[in-house]
């Protein structure tokens, strides 16, 4: 077959973290990755694939077995939608939307979270909503007649959202 | 030798067929039992079979007829093993020869019964690619050579009328009164070469198989290529009868699939090459690709295949496994959505047709069998060997053995098919003869 482009990314030099399958086989949700054969048929049928080819879960696993522990624990992981398209068509059951909340933990834990998602926390914890409507959406809704937007009653999840320490993973204040 | 001793050969593809023709000409007394109305199995159906690309019905058709004719050979067709008890050297089993209703002394197999019977059902052979009547030949170089009347499609068996092909058949050969009949033979040893089922990608609901016209199997293919096939052996759509510009084979369709098969069933990068190079060697204006995951062409001089399919025969390989086939509602043309893994480039692509290479899968007469003979199957449900590598043809009963690729995904093609035979021979004799020692 046609040789790889990325021959010089599979030789393992130290950029090449050989734990991290491992880790990640060990980390909740994340054993599905000892059994990707790399067949493709996750990225072929990912919704969020078809968008952008920065976004591609083979790849992702891929890189995860040869270890490239920085891209893994980039901004790639974020992308996905977790609609499981990829858990219904894997053949080998190797769980790639699941593999993708594995290695989401792992980045929480080692402080990789990107800017625009701790945002979205954020808003979570101040308005129990992942984004809020911007002014001219609420000028345009009062123009249509729309009622007004209530605020969310967020007391249970705060003290939910508190005890998981998820306002300190985030960096909330 | 002594010329006494017999064997009970199941199963009339390729592997009973050799194991017949070898042990009959050891001096064995050989009844083979075949449950369909004529022996040929699967390879009757193939167009060119690889790795040589001869005719596979030139090669096969001989052999038939050399089990017809050979003297140590009983031929029991449309038949099926209803009881079984004994041991090595002393087998009792109990066949029961279906009613075909056409006398195997009289019929000359001229086929006028099956041109003038008004029922027509799809027909087994073609893959359901064409018809058939009720009284039938299953196809044209069939073993035994007469027709066989369909009871569960024949007017006369159903509603008490027609008659046509009585009234037809100079020979007097059409008999609606004929019964099954149980015969009780004694036998040394057992050789089971039942074969293999195709996967129904129906399951695979994404692929769309049995919703979009243009999504085919491959031994549906196999049929369609085939100058004696439906279509003259010219690549038709079944969707409008037209050459499609461009041809997809997806492989390990229900093979290495933990849902389906987790097995790799061994044989269909191999006929997928061969098929793809059919195809350009029949219309080189077809534009043929191939989606495989890992080009399976292991065993010799397959690789070099595999590498002159792509250099001389311009075949397009694609490393990847698609997720899903879409049909354009009015051209019926197929949008197939995948990532070239090599390049990483997510694109669809549009072709006139698709070839499923779906899994070979054990057949359900192995579950029978083994119930009557009591012989183990393996997790799969295929033959479970006494030892996978000292004894890789002996079944778990002593006495009985296996070949072909009801033994499972060994490597299943034609020419192991045919090793196994002999090798299954080869120990019956031998222990058979230890026996006679002792
Ligand atoms: C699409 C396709 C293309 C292929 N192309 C090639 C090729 O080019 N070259 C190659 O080498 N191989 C090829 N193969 C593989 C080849 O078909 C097999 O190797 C071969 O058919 C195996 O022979 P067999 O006798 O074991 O099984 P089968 O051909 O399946 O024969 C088994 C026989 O047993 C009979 N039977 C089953 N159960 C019973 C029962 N209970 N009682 C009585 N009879 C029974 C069946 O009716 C059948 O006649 C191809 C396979 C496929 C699917
Ligand atoms: S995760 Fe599954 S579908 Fe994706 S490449 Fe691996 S085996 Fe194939
Ligand atoms: S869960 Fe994520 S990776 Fe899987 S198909 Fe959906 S978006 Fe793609
Ligand atoms: S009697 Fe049955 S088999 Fe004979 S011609 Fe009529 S339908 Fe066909
Ligand atoms: S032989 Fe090829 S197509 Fe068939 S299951 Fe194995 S890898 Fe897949």
């Amino acid at each position: 077959m046609s040789k790889s482009e990325d021959t010089e990314s599979r030789t393992h030099d130290s950029s090449h973290d050989t734990k991290l399958m491992h880790i990640v086989a060990h980390t909740p949700r994340g054993k599905g990755i000892l059994d990707c054969i790399q067949c493709g048929r996750c990225t072929s049928s990912c919704p969020m694939a078809r968008q952008t080819s920065r976004y591609n879960p083979r790849r992702l696993m891929e890189m995860i077995t040869i270890g490239l522990k920085e891209e893994v624990l980039s901004n790639t992981p974020w992308y996905c939608l977790s609609c499981f398209t990829c858990v219904d068509k894997c053949p080998q059951g190797a769980d790639v939307g699941e593999v993708i909340f594995a290695i989401r933990n792992i980045a929480a834990r080692e402080g990789h979270i990107p800017p625009g998602i701790k945002a979205q926390g954020g808003n979570i914890i101040d308005t129990g909503k992942i984004s809020n409507p911007t002014k001219s959406i609420l000028k345009q809704r009062q123009e249509m007649g729309l009622p007004e937007i209530e605020p969310s009653d967020t007391e249970e999840l705060l003290k939910i959202l508190r005890k998981t320490g998820f306002d300190k993973i985030i960096g909330h204040k | 030798m002594k010329d006494s001793k017999s064997v009970l050969v199941v199963g009339g593809g390729i592997a009973g067929i050799q194991a017949s023709l070898d042990a009959a000409d050891r001096g064995f007394k050989v009844y083979l039992v075949e449950k369909t109305p004529s022996i040929g199995g699967r390879m009757a159906q193939l167009d060119k079979t690889f790795p040589t690309m001869d005719c596979s019905i030139c090669i096969l058709a001989p052999k038939m007829a050399e089990c017809y004719r050979h003297s140590n050979i009983t031929l029991l067709t449309y038949s099926e093993v209803q009881d079984a008890k004994g041991s090595i050297g002393n087998f009792e089993v109990a066949v029961l020869k279906k009613a075909r209703h056409v006398k195997e002394d009289k019929c000359v197999g001229c086929g006028i019964c099956t041109e003038k019977c008004p029922v027509k059902v799809p027909n087994e052979f073609e893959m359901g690619l064409a018809d058939r009547k009720a009284i039938y030949m299953p196809f044209p170089q069939a073993v035994p050579r007469l027709t066989t009347i369909d009871e569960e499609n024949c007017l006369f068996f159903q509603k008490g009328t027609c008659r046509v092909c009585e009234k037809l058949c100079e020979a007097g050969a059409i008999d609606f009164d004929e019964k099954p009949e149980e015969i009780v033979l004694n036998v040394d040893a057992i050789i089971l070469a039942t074969g293999f089922d195709v996967f129904n990608p129906k399951a695979i609901t994404a692929y769309g198989y049995g919703k979009y016209k243009n999504v085919i199997t491959a031994m549906e293919l196999e049929r369609l290529i085939c100058a004696s096939g439906p279509t003259d052996g010219y690549i038709l759509r079944p969707s409008d009868g037209k050459e499609p510009e461009s041809v997809v084979f997806i492989q390990c369709v229900g093979s290495r699939d933990q849902r389906y098969n987790p097995y790799c069933s061994s044989i269909c990068c191999k006929y997928a090459i061969k098929d793809a190079v059919l195809i350009r060697e029949h219309h080189p204006e077809i534009d043929t690709y191939v989606f495989y995951i890992d080009l399976r062409a292991f065993g010799k001089g397959f690789q070099e295949f595999a590498n002159r399919s792509k250099e001389e025969y311009g075949i397009n390989y694609i490393r990847s496994n698609p997720g899903e086939i879409r049909e354009d509602p009015i051209t019926q043309d197929l949008t197939i959505w995948y990532e070239d893994t090599l390049t990483r480039t997510i694109k669809p692509l549009t072709v006139g047709l698709v070839v499923l290479c779906t899994a070979s899968i054990p057949r359900p007469d192995n579950k029978k069998l083994s119930e009557l003979i009591g012989v183990e199957l393996d997790d799969l449900g295929f033959f479970r060997a006494s030892h996978d590598i000292d004894h890789p043809v002996d079944l778990t009963v002593p006495g009985v053995y296996g070949c072909g690729f009801c033994l499972g995904p060994r490597v299943g093609d034609i020419p192991h098919s045919v090793m196994q035979a002999g090798a299954a021979v080869a120990r019956m004799s031998e222990e058979l003869a230890g026996m006679e020692e002792a």
